[in-house]
């Protein structure tokens, strides 16, 4: 019993075959450690935001069990909420206050709220603060709801599509401060956004949504590793079977002397394979996260 | 050359007639539901003008008056979206002058169809005079339209003190009849005045003077960071309880729709309708009939539920439990409150204003209830589990209209043992809905709420 109690207090989050509304993750488990920046990748309509209303507790789950830092999300204690951060796609901001009311609000429900940082991001982000929500700009709404759910230093930062409203300079400004604050390797934070580069920049595992399915968790350079094109010269010419590399494309482009294989799951053993097996010129070209993911979810 | 011949010079040009169309269409909505709308509420007072005998005509005195105060300070806005006065110019000048004289030749025949209708003279000159006071408004300050919080000369508050120019004079038509004459001169000499002013105004549209005041205005603007209050955890509840803002603003929608328009319906109601009409079983009962849907329409927090998740509270029986607190509280005080004014005011029994404080007491919490225990029905477009739904209005609609018809008959029946029976049967009812709806709300979808909300 005690070896095992730690564990699962070192656990921010552990979501096991949770299904609801089109997320449908029957037979899988997924976790996020204390340091850990998960970027969650998805096609339009993949049910990322569903999956992060479930794992928070704004949504019931069909099916499935959540712990959130041990509790159910759906009756979390308040010393609990004051270590998440949310910053959702349609803001939650009373649009009745200005800025620096809904700041002054929001820092009345925190024990802890980093002054320094609510200013130096106020500064670096130009949020008109003393206008009132209702009058500001979808940026600067989004801006100022990144304020509000940093300034209380929480442990677990959840962002929906944080970056989505900003403008380049505010968009690299929000990632330098999200690897500030993974940097002493004690808070995480789960990322969802259309953004690759920023998810690149910053997050060190991914997990893949996929029609509410989680086809890949695990670490993002695994993921950029793991699909790669195999550019083949027309004929081919093997010596023997290319059976583990076949088992593997996902699919095929076929053009005037030249073949294009995109597989997914590449290792050492196929690449072994494809050396020893192809005799005419090939090529493995390596993709970044962006063309990784156009590839799989073709 | 002088201002009246340019206007009249540019009246063909090409340019000027498509800017002056749209400013014109602008005046009467600024979208085409807002037009529709308005066009729909004209046509039914018409309506309602034209089947009702002459001498009920003092009824339309404050609907009209609204009618057209609410319509002006629309054109008030669209003065005010040019860009405060830095866009203004001379040639813009032209442009609005024309809009504003069609504005006003419609308005003109309109006012005209009613004062013949009507055969009252005063009418006309009161519809004038508001639309002459907010048009005035809009020419004088329209830079306050735009910057709310700055000083007294704010929007909100110039709007509200606006409409002391439609209920001073519409009081004074109403309760003191014998110097309707001595009134109606008076008003036409405001009319005067105002028409002077405006002109005035108009000339002094786009000058260069005026950019002096935007200047001022942005100062202002700047020091407002440091003039911010935090404001209190009990406000900011009672803020997110309600789901709007306990400023100046909000607590003159408070005051309008609890006690100004169920009180001016009430007076005008017991002044105005024949004897056979206000003897009888309405009273109190018509009072907080009229107050219900205004109290009820006030406590919209669930909508603020989504952002108060993980924020300020952290289960969904504390949100419910803390909305509720409040709307039953606001339900106890604003009856007991209204129970002593309606009996100050002897308007009505003892009897009958106590039965009416039950009814209404029971019956908004019941009505309240219903409808979030109640999947297919909404209350602000958000249903007992927490979507949205379009159809849940009309359904709403249906079903509490057909409700409130049957309230009608039984407390018109003036048969105590009826209406006693329908102040029990709300106040068993209601404590069962409740328990329903807390139900329905520990699980409600708070995703779904966040999802839909428009802020």
């Amino acid at each position: 019993m005690n070896d095992r109690k730690p564990a699962v207090l070192e656990t921010l989050v552990t979501a096991k075959d949770v299904a609801l509304g089109v997320v449908n993750c029957a037979g899988q488990t997924l976790s996020i450690m204390p340091g850990q920046v998960v970027g969650l990748l998805g096609k339009n309509g993949a049910g990322k935001t569903t999956l992060l209303d479930g794992l928070l507790g704004y949504t019931f789950l069909n099916a499935g069990e959540v712990t959130v830092f041990g509790h159910n999300p759906t009756e979390l204690p308040a010393d609990v909420c004051s270590q998440i951060g949310f910053v959702a796609q349609q803001d939650d901001l009373l649009p009745w206050l200005t800025g620096s009311e809904m700041l002054a609000a929001t820092r009345l429900f925190y024990p802890n709220w980093n002054h320094q940082l609510v200013d130096r991001l106020l500064d670096r982000w130009s949020v008109p603060v003393w206008q009132n929500i209702s009058e500001m700009s979808v940026g600067e709404r989004q801006k100022l709801a990144l304020v509000a759910a940093m300034a209380h230093e929480p442990k677990l930062l959840v962002l929906d599509e944080p970056a989505a409203s900003l403008d380049p300079l505010a968009r690299r400004a929000l990632i330098g401060e999200l690897i500030d604050i993974v940097a002493d390797g004690e808070r995480s934070i789960l990322l969802s956004s259309h953004i690759f580069s920023d998810i690149e920049r910053v997050a060190s595992d991914v997990w893949l949504l996929e029609k509410g399915r989680i086809t890949y968790q695990g670490g993002l350079d695994e993921l950029k590793e793991s699909v790669v094109r195999l550019h083949l010269t027309r004929p081919l010419q093997v010596n023997g079977s290319l059976e583990l590399t076949t088992k593997q494309v996902i699919r095929t482009e076929v053009n005037t002397g030249r073949e294009t294989w995109i597989i997914r799951g590449w290792n050492e053993a196929l690449a072994a394979e494809c050396a020893a097996q192809i005799t005419s010129p090939y090529q493995v070209e390596a993709l970044g996260l962006e063309d990784a993911f156009v590839e799989i979810s073709q | 050359m002088s201002l009246a011949y340019q206007i009249f010079a540019t009246w063909r040009d090409p340019a000027v007639k498509a800017q002056r169309d749209w400013l014109f269409l602008q005046f009467w909505g600024r979208t085409s539901n807002q037009r529709m709308w308005w066009f729909l509420g004209f046509m039914m007072l018409l309506c309602f003008l034209w089947l009702l005998p002459n001498e009920h005509s003092k009824m339309f005195y404050m609907p009209l008056c609204f009618l057209s105060y609410f319509h002006a300070t629309n054109a008030v806005e669209v003065i005010a979206a040019l860009k405060k006065w830095r866009l203004r110019s001379v040639q813009l000048q032209n442009v609005m002058v024309q809009a504003l004289l069609l504005y006003w030749l419609v308005w003109s025949l309109l006012g005209l169809m009613i004062g013949y209708r009507m055969e009252n003279a005063t009418l006309l000159v009161l519809l004038s005079l508001v639309q002459l006071n907010v048009l005035l408004m809009s020419y004088s300050v329209p830079q306050a339209l735009d910057n709310k919080a700055l000083n007294l000369l704010n929007a909100p508050m110039l709007q509200g003190q606006g409409i002391w120019a439609v209920l001073i004079p519409t009081f004074a038509l109403i309760f003191f009849p014998q110097h309707e004459a001595l009134i109606s001169n008076i008003l036409l000499a405001a009319t005067f005045s105002l028409l002077l002013a405006l002109t005035w105004q108009l000339r002094r549209f786009g000058r260069a003077r005026q950019l002096e005041n935007i200047k001022h205005a942005e100062r202002h603007t700047n020091e407002v960071p440091q003039q911010s209050k935090h404001p209190l955890r009990l406000r900011l509840r009672l803020e997110m309880n309600m789901g709007g803002a306990l400023d100046n603003k909000g607590l003159r929608k408070i005051l309008v729709s609890l006690l100004l328009v169920p009180y001016a319906f009430i007076l005008m109601y017991q002044h105005l309708l024949p004897a056979s009409f206000a003897t009888g079983q309405w009273g109190a009962g018509a009072f907080f009939a009229i107050l219900t849907p205004g109290f009820l329409g006030l406590f919209n927090g669930r909508q603020q539920w989504s952002g108060a998740w993980l924020v300020r509270s952290h289960s969904r029986a504390q949100l419910w439990w803390q909305d509720e607190l409040l709307f039953l509280g606001a339900l106890f005080i604003t009856a007991v409150l209204n129970c002593a004014l309606l009996l100050l005011l002897q308007i009505d029994s003892a009897g009958n204003v106590l039965n009416a404080a039950l009814l209404f007491v029971f019956g908004a919490a019941s009505l309240r209830y219903l409808i979030f225990s109640v999947p297919w029905m909404s209350m602000w477009s958000l249903t007992a589990d927490g979507r949205t739904t379009q159809e849940g209005s009309l359904t709403s609609f249906f079903c509490l209209g057909f409700l409130w018809y049957w309230l009608t008959v039984i407390w018109g029946s003036g048969v105590q043992s009826n209406i006693s029976v329908m102040i029990i049967a709300f106040g068993l009812v209601a404590p069962i809905l409740a328990y329903v709806s807390l139900r329905k709300a520990l699980k409600i979808d708070l995703g779904a709420i966040r999802r839909v909300k428009r802020s």
